[in-house]
Parts: C-alpha cells; structure tokens; sequence
C-alpha cells in the first residue's frame, strides 16, 4: 500500500515536471514566433522605403531592375536564413545607395531624400530592436531545450533548435546588386 | 551686495545655526535629564526648571530651522544659481517647490507614500537638450495604535529630460536596489530579458511591448546605465511619450550647503559642480 502511495506521488510530481517544462517550451517558441513576426514587420518596412529611394535615385543613375525583384524573391522565402540573406541584400543596397548619394550633391540637397535617408535610419533602428529581442528569445530557447532533464520533454515535444538572425559575411557576398 | 558681503553674512548665519542647534540639543536633553532623574520629594521648583529648559530646547530648535532655511535659500542663490547659470542655458530655479505629487506619481518609478515632498526645482537646457529636476522625498507613515513607523521610499533626485524618439510605448528600468519601485501608472508592463546577463542581473526591465525595450537600450545605452548605476547605486530609468526620466536615490539633497562646514568658496563651487554633473552625465551617456 505505501509503496503504491510512493509511486502515485512520483508519477504526479514527474507529470507535473513534464507540463511544467512543456509549456515553458511553448511559451519560448510563442515568443520566438511573435519576436519573428516583428522581423518580417522591421524588414517589410525597411523594403518599402528603399522602394521609394529607388524611385528617386532612378532619375540620378540608371539601375537594373533586378535589383529589386531580386529583393523581392528572396523575401518570399519563409526561413530565417533567407530573410537573413534578404537583409543582407538590404544593407547592401543601402549602402551602394549611399555611395551613390556621395557622388551626386543634388541627390544630397533633395529633400524628399533626405527624408527618406532619415527614414531608412529609423526603420534600420527598429530592424535592429526586432533582431536583438529575436535572438534574446532564441537564445533562451535554445538554452532550455537542450539543458538536461529538459532535454527529454523537448525530444518528445520534436523541439529543434532555431537559427538566430544575425547577416552572414558570405551570403553577403553572394548576392550581386548593381545599379 | 558682492560676494565677500554675501558669504559674511552667510557664514554668520552659518555660525548662528550652529549654535542655535547645539543650545537647542543641549537644553531638550538637559531638561529631560532632569525630568527623569527627579524624586518625587523634589520641590515643585525643579520640575518647573526642567520644563523650562526643555520648552526653551524645543523653542531654540524651531529657531534653528528657520535660520537654517534662511541659510539654505542663500546659498542656493548664491553658489547654485551662478554655477547653474554657468553649464546650462535658460536655467529657471525655484528653490521653494519642485514636481507635484501627481507629477511623481505619473512618471510612475517611485513608490507612492503618504507624505510627499519635492523642493529645488531646476530647468534649463544643456547641448540642445531641455531637462527638469527636483529633489523628492517620498515617506510612508504608518501608525499602529501605540507605535509610529516611517517608510522613507525615496529621498533623491528626479530628472526629466526631452527624448527625441517618440516611436515606442513605455519602457522601464529598475536597479534591483531600487526596492520602491513605482506603479508604472497601472499600466500592464511585462517583464524583458535583454541579452546581457550581467545587464539582468542588476537591473529589472519592464515594457509595454518587449521590442520597445531593444528599442531604447541599445547596447551602449545598457553600458552607460550600468556606468550610472555604479557611480550613483540606486537607479530608476522610464522612457515614455517622448520623455526619459530618471530617479535617482541618493538619500540626499542636492545644492543644499552643508551648515557644519565652513564656506569655502572654491569649494562649494566644486560641489554644485558635481551636483550639476549628474544631469550631464545623463544626458551625455543616455544619448538624449
């Protein structure tokens, strides 16, 4: 009878180990995925105001097309390796816009870019604020699944661990924007 | 009246406060010494002597603190207005008030209690930025029938300062020192984890919305906070609509003389320097 009494009170105390861990899981990937939604949010916007910057540098030096659609593409990819490489076209873009302003002092004096280079910092800022709690949220995640006895819930529960967002130098590299 | 005049009469009125202090301490005590020490088979004489000496204490005392405010608001003006007039553009003092309690309560990082004090306010501008600040005292009485026990929650300075971003709701930080730390206005503030442990480990982070927290502390803004919270311990941070306001508990008042000392000009320069400095420091290392 009290061996029975034992066992009963281990298996309660182990089942509420289990839900205990298991929703903080849960509770982590939530965080994750509204974390994300911020990036997608922080990215959507940073596209559409070099959208616009496009637009008016288009009348100072002729641009390929491509460049924005490859944009484009690599934003309709769902994974955060993608939307890493999609920043990364970003930054690139950013900064060969800059370079591109340097050698045009009307481009400078425009106000209308001038803003819109305000803008960009801005947008670039919130981006940074989105990435920085992302992998905070990550980071946690990732620390509490593979911690044992965690461990075993999260194998149960076919928790993996997430990719941080963070650009990568070669898949910088990799992406070829010109005007 | 030019300034060796001012610091005469400063330093008298100094002098007297002493004095005033010490008769005062000195009759409270004696007369109660005797009060306690009297038989019963003393004449009546004595208890009247004792009651004397001790109302005279009390009388003194009350002397004193007249004499020390009449100190206080001196040397303000004198050392404080100038030094102030210095570092900062359009400066307006006000020794004799300082925020409302529902001022107080609003900016939300401080326990309210039930007796309320703000004096010393100050407003200027430093490097385009405009700031306020005031001394705050924030007690809590208590009374349980037979005992009285007084809760001082805060005893220090609070700023306020324009913050140019606007684009967030509301974000809080707290030194884990800080043990009174306010309501936030009743607003529904969630707890951040920032990616710094040594940052988590001293401080609580509170937000509206958890990305607004990246949003103002930035790495080098979590720096320059860890920065202030070691040079003046107990720190309360909030950012919201488009202000940054810090609470600081220093259990003390700032440009207030000290009456046990005596004036030294130099110096008394340099201390409301390093009052003033804070309001710097802040705005230098919090990117306001």
């Amino acid at each position: 009878m009290e061996i029975a009494v034992v066992i009963i009170v281990i298996v309660v105390v182990i089942a509420i180990w289990y839900i205990g861990v298991s929703n903080s899981i849960k509770t982590a990937e939530l965080k994750i995925n509204e974390a994300e939604s911020g990036i997608d949010v922080a990215l959507t916007k940073r596209y559409d105001v070099l959208t616009k910057m496009l637009d008016t540098v288009k009348g100072y030096q002729k641009y390929e097309q491509s460049v924005l659609t490859e944009i484009v593409k690599l934003r309709s990819g769902m994974t955060m390796a993608e939307k890493n490489l999609a920043n990364s076209s970003m930054d690139k873009l950013t900064k060969d816009i800059n370079i591109l302003a340097e050698n045009y002092p009307e481009l400078r004096s425009n106000n209308n870019f001038v803003e819109l280079q305000k803008a960009i910092v801005e947008v670039e800022e919130h981006l940074q604020a989105a990435r920085r709690l992302y992998n905070a949220n990550v980071n946690s995640y990732n620390s509490k699944i593979i911690v044992f006895p965690n461990s075993i819930v999260a194998k149960n529960m076919n928790a993996v661990k997430k990719d941080y967002f963070e650009a990568e130098d070669i898949k910088r590299q990799d992406v070829k924007m010109e005007f | 009246m030019d300034i060796m005049q001012t610091m005469n009469n400063m330093e008298q009125l100094r002098k007297k406060c002493v004095i005033s202090k010490v008769a005062g301490i000195a009759l409270t005590v004696f007369g109660t010494f005797l009060l306690c020490t009297m038989r019963f088979n003393y004449e009546i004489v004595f208890f009247i002597i004792a009651l004397i000496l001790m109302l005279t204490g009390v009388a003194v005392m009350k002397f004193f603190d007249k004499e020390k405010k009449q100190f206080q608001f001196l040397y303000k003006n004198t050392f404080a207005k100038g030094v102030l007039d210095s570092i900062f553009s359009d400066v307006v003092c006000n020794w004799e008030i300082g925020f409302h309690p529902q001022q107080i309560e609003g900016i939300g990082l401080i326990r309210m209690g039930n007796r309320i004090h703000s004096e010393d306010y100050v407003s200027g501008t430093y490097q385009g930025v405009k700031f306020e600040q005031a001394d705050v005292v924030v007690k809590h009485v208590v009374r349980t029938g037979k005992s009285t026990h007084t809760y001082t929650y805060f005893e220090g300075r609070v700023f306020s300062f324009d913050f140019p971003k606007t684009d967030y709701w509301s974000v809080a930080v707290f030194s884990k020192s800080f043990t009174y730390s306010g309501a936030l206005q009743n607003l529904r503030h969630d707890k951040v984890e920032m990616e710094s442990k040594e940052f988590n480990r001293n401080f609580i982070v509170r937000a509206m919305r958890p990305v607004d927290a990246f949003y103002v502390l930035k790495p080098q803004v979590m720096e320059c906070i860890s920065n202030l919270y070691s040079h003046y311990g107990n720190v309360a941070i909030r950012y919201v609509g488009g202000k940054m306001y810090v609470a600081i508990n220093l259990a003390g008042n700032a440009f207030d003389g000290d009456i046990y000392k005596k004036i030294i000009y130099a110096e008394e320069v340099d201390k409301i320097r390093r009052d003033c400095s804070v309001i710097i420091d802040v705005i230098q290392s919090l990117n306001v």
